[in-house]
């Protein structure tokens, strides 16, 4: 597959994953006609043309949000410096996700995806870009497979505060309640 | 031989790396007689502190320990919430030019051309201090064009707070640090 930019592969006991960082042709040639590809449209509008990134005010309230897009879209507060203290809010209500909203980054459990994920949004907030991944893990015996938009936005000091994010289940396990698949 | 409690492989163009986390059984077969098995010795015969750790007033393996090993133990100020922030102390010396003395005193996020090692070093440091308790790797990456392979063992201490503040680290070069020049086939 071109467009890989970053690979990872973890294995812990009979955990496994992989985790591929995709370039943004990638991305906008599989999430046109998705939520994901939706919420870029919008969060480049956000971005009034310029390099600044959107204003965390513009992604305050779901109804503000594409249409397509308002039901997938979570984010993590990221106002403290200390990523174990990052907010998951809204966290995917599928399934394969458990529900963890309003948890810490640092009270999950499944320490490889934390780690993982953390490194993630380090990435995301410090470079203050967006990202495209794929992600394929069996985490104690559940198997998913997804792709993950995250978009920074910042707050009236132009510090990355809120990591918005969302998701969309690749495969025969995608149901009915998620995001199209392409 | 012994089976890693979790494996993180990493690529990003020509550079990759793999990242071992070992039990700490594991440490004791493969690390006895090294420099990490001295400088795990000091640690855990120290004072346990008010928190469970040694206290870092306590822990000074650069003043106590033999030169041969003093000169191989660094530390890690992991003060700064992010740890992107973490500063190196006490870097050791290296052959490599930038590898070497010259890191100390910077933060993690200082040597953009080593990104994809700093940041799972940030991780690794994040979460030792967080877990506090001491952690063993293998590393294994080639970087930059350099190949380096070497273990690592983590010891945290805490300050009057309980808070880990602090993490001594020591490496044992698993194989001499080499530089790796590709060619393209098909290149005149």
């Amino acid at each position: 597959m071109y467009g890989i930019l970053r690979r990872q592969y973890e294995e812990s006991g009979t955990d496994q994953q992989e985790r591929l960082m995709l370039s943004f042709d990638k991305m906008f040639s599989r999430e046109r006609d998705t939520a994901l590809g939706d919420l870029f449209s919008y969060w480049r509008l956000k971005c009034a043309g310029t390099s600044n990134l959107p204003n965390m005010n513009e992604f305050s309230s779901r109804s503000l949000l594409p249409q397509s897009a308002r039901r997938f879209t979570s984010w993590l507060e990221t106002e403290t410096s200390n990523p174990l203290g990052f907010v998951l809010r809204n966290h995917p209500k599928l399934t394969a996700f458990g529900d963890h909203s309003n948890h810490r980054l640092g009270e999950l459990t499944f320490k490889m995806n934390a780690k993982a994920i953390i490194k993630e949004y380090l990435y995301c907030k410090s470079l203050q870009r967006p990202l495209y991944h794929e992600i394929e893990q069996t985490v104690e015996s559940n198997s998913r497979h997804f792709v993950r938009l995250l978009l920074p936005v910042v707050d009236d000091s132009g510090d990355v505060t809120r990591l918005v994010y969302a998701v969309r289940l690749i495969g025969a396990a995608a149901p009915p309640d998620s995001p199209a698949n392409s | 031989m012994h089976t890693p409690l979790e494996t993180m492989t990493e690529t990003i163009g020509f550079d990759e790396q793999t990242r071992s986390l070992y039990s700490f059984d594991a440490f004791k077969d493969r690390e006895n007689g090294t420099i990490l098995r001295h400088l795990y010795n000091y640690w855990v015969t120290l004072p346990v502190g008010a928190h469970g750790l040694p206290h870092e007033d306590q822990c000074r393996p650069k003043v106590d320990l033999s030169a041969k090993v003093a000169d191989m133990v660094s530390w890690i100020d992991t003060t700064p919430d992010d740890p992107l922030n973490f500063i190196i102390r006490d870097h050791v010396e290296s052959t490599i030019p930038g590898w070497g003395v010259e890191l100390s005193d910077k933060p993690l996020c200082n040597c953009p051309e080593m990104e994809m090692h700093t940041t799972a070093c940030a991780v690794e440091y994040l979460f030792c201090k967080h877990e506090r308790k001491p952690m063993y790797h293998e590393i294994d990456q080639l970087i930059g064009g350099l190949k380096r392979h070497y273990t690592r063992i983590m010891l945290p201490v805490e300050n009057n707070a309980g808070e880990v503040d602090r993490i001594y680290y020591a490496t044992n070069q698993l194989q001499p640090i080499t530089r790796v020049a590709f060619h393209v086939v098909g290149e005149s």
